[in-house]
């Protein structure tokens, strides 16, 4: 029961029962089967679905007991995949079910697909292994990534933490899709300051590490190029471990930026006078492309985002000529 | 120091410092000077909405405002009843609370958009004295949500509604507010990410104004109309799409950029244009808009930026066949009857 107190008067008020995704419990529906993953908010179990015997993927919610209520990054990651479930590039969203744990606790379960693995798994087998990704595989995985960011984007949505990790992969069919949308936003005019505390290092563009606070597309497009680069050598590209060190991992490899090279980069929050490096080839620091996959490479790691290759016109990339032959979609 | 407004790389950019993210800080256009800049601090980065997209918006503001645009809400509403007075009353209290808080416009437009979708499928106890707190703890959980999706920092939700300035008379306690967020949640089917009219804006600014400049208040001034849309019943009938075209429209021709009508007839849009030209009349009507907007483009009262919007090669503007432009048609013919409404017993 809610009290609401009316000037010091108090009321009793029944609060609205709830029944997400209908009223059966989530685990009179769903067998776990073993835990896959954990999250900031819950556990994510592989799970069958009684009534069909199909194998998902449950995402277990946790409602804190604080001030937060039902987390910003649930209900973010939710209207997102009920927008953008519908690409065959990005995680289906089965169902949503809520239930009550045995401390009474409000439990959110979210219903995916069930996806084998993830890309960061797939790489670090390839690793362990010692043995390369093949090339027509790398660029199957690209071009499917390339294709569900430019559907993200075309609907208008940034997903802010492109990673391996984040990225589901099926081992049979070479199928991948982007997942985890908990920190993704809608872009929208007026458009507001954003905040630059997301992606995980490795992966985040160099505006985002210089304190940018208004960015848009081009911060995910640094994203793909890092794991592009991860995908031909096994080893990631920008491994810093803090905002200062990953940006100077980041000029050491393609030099330092300047007003020619990145106009308005001085005019940034965290910009100082940093070491002067002069730019590697990426040929030697990402060995195993050829000439087109070095050309997408350099514009995915454009510096000024405004150049920084946009998702659509990537698909179009020499680089991808001889799979998008074959693609239906 | 307001807008900065400079081209780099071949795009118009603009950066802006917090006081000026919406207008111009009192200066005059004049007076803003020119600055090359980096598209990581502009204002606005958005990529060019092809017709493609924009007709994939148009389906999901179909969905999304079924319950709203048919059945008996629109009725209910302006038969001002409870439900009206219940309305009223959320939105007072969601706009102050915006204002208080300093959260953006789309948090504010968000939580009416909630807010209606909710009040459109429940039915709002007729016993007004049995629970007159409703309008409150429902504008309460509609601007937490709201919030949630858009802000970058959110307040605690108990200091959403507990403070001086906004002096309720309730005060309610976290698992009334929880249970609230989720039941409404539940009502909107988690589909959150709503269609508005901000989401047309850079579409409809680049259909008509055809490149022309825009002051730096532009981007203010339809936030302005788009807010103060959301208390009129009456704009209710029209999609976002529709609203969107109207306001880029009345506040291009206040700004002596283009014609009203003739801007209108040119165009090449997807939003039925006769719904349009209707909106802009209730927009004059409920006093939104000023009467007389078809000024003769003046370039003295313009600047040469555009300032919010950057232009990349991404989703080039494809043209679109004006016969189905026309033949959208109203909402009531785009939907089928509407889905039977609950009590909102809570």
């Amino acid at each position: 029961m809610a009290t609401i107190q009316h000037q010091a008067k108090p009321a009793v008020a029944a609060a609205p029962s709830t029944t997400t995704g209908g009223g059966q419990r989530a685990m009179d529906l769903y067998e776990k089967l073993e835990k896959v993953g954990e999250g900031t908010y819950g556990k994510v179990y592989r799970a069958r679905e009684k009534a069909t015997g199909r194998i998902v993927a449950l995402k277990k919610t946790r409602l804190p007991e604080d001030d937060e209520g039902v987390p910003p990054t649930a209900m973010r990651e939710v209207s997102l995949l009920r927008m953008l479930s519908q690409d065959p590039h990005v995680v289906r969203l089965l169902d949503l079910k809520q239930g009550v744990n045995k401390e009474g606790q409000t439990i959110l379960y979210l219903v995916f697909e069930y996806m084998d693995t993830d890309l960061k798994k797939f790489i670090r087998g390839h690793r362990s292994n010692n043995e390369k990704i093949p090339a027509a595989t790398v660029k199957i995985l690209m071009y499917q990534l390339c294709k569900g960011v430019a559907f993200v984007h075309g609907r208008g949505v940034l997903h802010r933490d492109l990673k391996p990790h984040n990225l589901l992969m099926d081992r049979k069919t070479m199928a991948l899709k982007i997942a985890d949308l908990g920190l993704s936003r809608a872009i929208t005019v007026p458009v507001k300051k954003y905040t630059h505390e997301i992606l995980t290092l490795w992966y985040r563009a160099p505006e985002i590490l210089l304190g940018a606070t208004h960015y848009s597309t081009p911060v995910d497009i640094w994203s793909v190029g890092c794991i592009f680069a991860e995908l031909v050598t096994n080893q990631p590209l920008f491994p810093g471990d803090s905002e200062l060190q990953q940006l100077l991992h980041i000029f050491k490899l393609l030099g330092t930026p300047n007003e020619q090279v990145w106009p308005g980069v001085g005019k940034l929050p965290n910009w100082h006078e940093y070491p002067q490096w002069k730019p590697t080839k990426l040929s030697a620091l990402v060995p195993g492309l050829d000439a087109d996959g070095y050309d997408l490479l350099e514009k995915l790691l454009e510096y000024e985002p405004a150049k920084r290759i946009p998702a659509k016109k990537a698909l179009e990339h020499p680089y991808f000529k001889d799979v998008r032959k074959g693609d239906a979609h | 120091m307001g807008f900065r407004c400079g081209r780099a790389s071949s795009s118009l950019l603009c950066e802006e410092d917090v006081a000026g993210m919406f207008g111009c800080n009192g200066h005059d256009d004049e007076e803003v000077g020119l600055l090359v800049l980096g598209m990581d601090t502009t204002f606005a980065a958005l990529p060019s909405q092809s017709d493609e997209v924009v007709a994939s918006l148009m389906e999901k503001e179909k969905e999304q405002l079924h319950s709203v645009a048919t059945g008996d809400y629109l009725q209910r509403l302006s038969s001002g009843g409870l439900e009206s007075s219940c309305r009223i009353a959320a939105i007072d209290w969601i706009k102050k609370a915006q204002a208080y808080h300093d959260f953006g416009p789309l948090s504010a437009y968000l939580a009416v958009n909630y807010l209606d979708r909710v009040l459109s499928t429940n039915q709002v106890p007729a016993d007004a004295d049995h629970q007159p707190w409703m309008p409150q703890l429902l504008s309460v959980a509609c601007l937490t949500i709201a919030a949630k999706m858009e802000e970058t920092v959110v307040p605690r939700r108990l200091d959403i509604h507990q403070n001086q300035v906004l002096s309720e008379k309730y005060r309610f306690d976290l698992d009334a507010i929880q249970r609230m967020e989720i039941y409404i949640l539940d009502s909107l089917n988690w589909r959150m990410q709503a269609v508005t009219p901000f989401s047309y804006i850079n579409y409809f600014v680049d259909k008509f104004t055809d490149g022309k400049p825009l002051s730096c208040g532009f981007i203010s001034r339809c936030t302005e109309i788009i807010l103060g849309s959301l208390e009129a019943t009456k704009l209710l009938q029209f999609r976002p799409s529709e609203m969107a075209a109207a306001v880029v429209l009345s506040a291009a021709a206040e700004s002596q950029v283009i014609a009203f009508s003739g801007a209108l007839l040119a165009s090449n849009i997807l939003v039925n244009k006769e719904n349009v030209r209707r909106c802009h009349e209730a927009l004059q009507e409920v006093g939104l808009v000023k009467k007389k907007t078809d000024y003769s483009a003046s370039p003295s009262r313009v600047l040469d930026a555009s300032c919010f919007s950057f232009k990349t090669d991404d989703n080039q503007t494809a043209g679109s066949s004006q016969s189905q432009a026309n033949n959208n048609g109203n909402y009531n013919q785009a939907y089928s009857p509407a889905s039977k409404r609950t009590r909102l017993d809570i």
